[in-house]
């Protein structure tokens, strides 16, 4: 069965134009910042303020967001409970994939993390993304072979930037 | 080419390029996927992602 047209880019604007507050970090923060990697779904850290996750589960709502992973028929969406926490939450949307993070690592959340991002546009929509030398820190405590990888790939990407 | 690599290439695109070309990616990706489980099912167990990528 082929999997319907997705854009995470357009996924990405959407949740900007929603309203919410949130910082894109992950594999497509560093690709939008120029590093040669591809992922397939969109990692963002929300603000867990009671008005923000409203704003939030409203666009999730309007994505028919729910739960991945889980067996077919058995849909479970996200409530506002759970995203006020500071857990992950694998959704599959309309427009692809979108793990929502309460916090990463070292328990850091959206105020934490705020003053590391920097601003970029997207189909006219402002959207703030970690920068790369942050992504790059997060994955220096790392053990696996692919963060291992990948870190080697912000390393190169943030030396031709000029260190930025 | 001479010295120009794949980064720099990336660097001279806007970010919104650069997403764009990501989801171009993923959808070969995800091409690839199918035309490989429809090919040999027994390899087609892969959940629809219940772990982040």
């Amino acid at each position: 069965m082929a999997s319907p047209p997705q854009s995470l880019t357009t996924l990405l604007a959407r949740l900007a134009a929603s309203g919410t507050d949130f910082l894109l970090v992950g594999a497509l923060a560093a690709v939008a910042q120029g590093a040669p990697l591809t992922t397939l779904d969109v990692d963002v850290v929300h603000r867990r303020g009671a008005d923000n996750v409203g704003r939030l589960i409203e666009f999730l709502a309007s994505v028919d967001a729910r739960y991945r992973g889980r067996q077919a028929g058995s849909v479970l969406r996200p409530t506002r409970d759970a995203l006020l926490g500071d857990g992950h939450h694998l959704l599959a949307t309309s427009l692809g994939p979108l793990d929502v993070l309460g916090a990463i690592e070292g328990g850091r959340g959206y105020d934490d993390l705020l003053p590391d991002s920097v601003t970029i546009e997207v189909e006219g929509q402002r959207v703030r993304v970690i920068r790369l030398r942050t992504l790059a820190d997060l994955k220096r405590g790392a053990t696996s072979a692919k963060d291992r990888l990948v870190l080697a790939i912000l390393e190169e990407t943030i030396r031709r930037t000029g260190g930025r | 080419m001479g010295d120009e690599t794949l980064i720099d290439m990336l660097l001279a695109l806007s970010p919104e390029e650069r997403l764009r070309l990501n989801d171009r990616m993923a959808r070969t990706i995800e091409e690839l996927r199918h035309g490989f489980a429809a090919a040999e099912p027994h390899h087609a167990a892969r959940p629809p992602g219940g772990e982040r990528d």
